[in-house]
């Protein structure tokens, strides 16, 4: 029941945290910087979480699969990338995905090497 | 706003409890949330909903209910356990899928 409200309210926030940003950062020039930026901050913020507390408390799940899981999004960088597709917007379209799949596995690394090079 | 956060709510609590009953060491839970949220996020863009509708159901519930933060953290999970091939495979027919499926809602709608 904890861990379920703890999620919850996490996913709340999560993605209230990133429909604002995405107001903000309007995409330049058709580039959806604003979830490219989301994703790599998510990823990297996810994998320290995970790697320091081992332990899955409420707290942990409600930040890390509530929060960081709904403020990141998987849906959104699909329709993204398929509407640079039907823009022919193929460069876009390609820098974007490469960007973000190996951004984001870039920003796992970095984030699991700090939380481990913290336990030391 | 409001909107958006309930949406959140239970789409982070939806995404919670399928990866609790899909349990394998290939993580198929969030490689089917974000495929089957690709696709109702491509049929939702492309049916043109009301605004309202819109920030609760796809940029709330379906942006919540599918993550990128966890689809990264385990393709390096299974890169650290030496299983580099299924991470590639983990990688690319996550993207490639979900650019799939979202053409597929898309054509549906």
């Amino acid at each position: 029941m904890k861990t379920t409200l703890a999620v919850g309210i996490g996913g709340f926030f999560g993605a209230v945290s990133r429909y604002s940003i995405s107001l903000f950062l309007t995409n330049t020039g058709s580039f959806p910087i604003a979830t490219l930026s989301i994703n790599l901050v998510g990823c990297f913020c996810l994998a320290w979480l995970f790697t320091t507390f081992a332990n899955r408390t409420p707290l942990v799940l409600g930040i890390g699969t509530g929060f960081l899981g709904a403020f990141t999004t998987f849906s959104t960088f699909s329709v993204e990338t398929l509407l640079l597709l039907e823009n022919n917007e193929w460069m876009k379209a390609f820098s974007y995905s490469l960007m973000s799949v190996m951004g984001g596995l870039f920003c796992v690394m970095i984030g699991t090497w700090l939380a481990r090079r913290r336990m030391k | 706003m409001i909107l958006v956060g309930i949406g959140g709510f239970f789409g982070a609590l939806t995404r919670f409890y399928i990866g609790k009953w899909i349990v394998s060491a290939y993580p198929w839970a969030t490689f089917f949330i974000n495929i089957t949220g690709a696709f109702a996020l491509g049929l939702l863009f492309a049916l043109n909903l009301s605004n309202w509708l819109w920030q609760l159901c796809g940029i709330g519930f379906l942006g919540a209910y599918t993550t990128f933060s966890t689809f990264g953290f385990e393709a390096l999970q299974l890169i650290e356990k030496k299983k580099s091939w299924q991470a590639i495979g983990y990688i690319c027919s996550t993207a490639l899928f979900g650019l799939f499926f979202a053409t597929l809602g898309f054509l549906v709608a």
